[in-house]
């Protein structure tokens, strides 16, 4: 296979520079550097959500007050996550969960 | 430099008029850029002397960073194989009691850190997990 890619610079940077540690960051989007892909976004009910990438995915978790016509959402940190579920959530909860994991 | 640029919209909306919301990608929003990701492992006793581990990026400035940890709680003296993101506190009105699993980011390096105090004074060991990106902080 050829040596094919894709870059996509920053408004204002030349897409042509070369990229390493220092100049990643002045790109949008870098096919050598993964961006997180989502897995799921949506609401939980019950204080747990289970997903099968049996891996500790990213994720986050907010607080709401519906899980149908939320009015507010607030960030929480006490959910946990294992290489099967999200657990410790909120009911009901919004939640992100990443494909990209450990 | 023209003024060029790269937009992608979800399936059903017209690129050229969708709102950013429905964007799926826009070049002025650049997405998160993973340089490393990994985990580390911190074990202390509950007594208040912290344990640390260092992870070195060598970028020369502050990346974002997401981290999540396993937990001892001293206020439940339980321990959750799970994970939490971090930094993660909790302190009781005398300081008596606390916990804190927390990093410190730096130019060249993010520095992990695990303490307890007033739970059950033996030793634990948490694991963190990170995702270091090139995107600063």
């Amino acid at each position: 296979m050829g040596d094919y890619g894709i870059k996509i610079s920053k408004p204002g940077q030349e897409v042509d520079s070369p990229v390493s540690d220092a100049t990643a960051k002045d790109f949008a989007m870098l096919d050598a550097s993964e961006s997180p892909k989502v897995y799921y976004k949506g609401f939980a009910t019950g204080g747990s959500y289970t997903h099968s990438l049996g891996s500790l995915p990213l994720f986050f978790a907010f607080e709401v007050d519906s899980a149908t016509a939320p009015t507010y959402f607030e960030y929480v940190n006490d959910a946990y996550a294992t290489t099967t579920e999200l657990t410790d959530l909120p009911d009901p909860a919004y939640i992100i969960i990443f494909y990209d994991s450990v | 430099m023209a003024d060029y640029g790269f937009k992608i919209s979800r399936p059903g909306v017209d690129v050229r008029t969708a709102e950013t919301k429905d964007l799926l990608f826009h070049s002025e929003y650049p997405l998160l850029k993973l340089k490393q990701s990994g985990s580390v492992s911190l074990t202390f006793t509950d007594t208040g002397s912290a344990d640390t581990a260092t992870v070195s990026h060598g970028l020369g400035y502050e990346p974002r960073i997401l981290a999540y940890s396993q937990i001892y709680d001293p206020f439940a003296d339980d321990f959750y194989s799970g994970y939490r993101m971090i930094p993660h506190f909790k302190r009781n009105m005398s300081g008596l009691i606390y916990m804190s699993y927390s990093f410190e980011n730096s130019t060249t390096q993010v520095t992990f850190r695990a303490e307890t105090e007033g739970g059950d004074s033996s030793q634990h060991t948490v694991v963190m997990y990170y995702f270091i990106f090139y995107d600063e902080e």
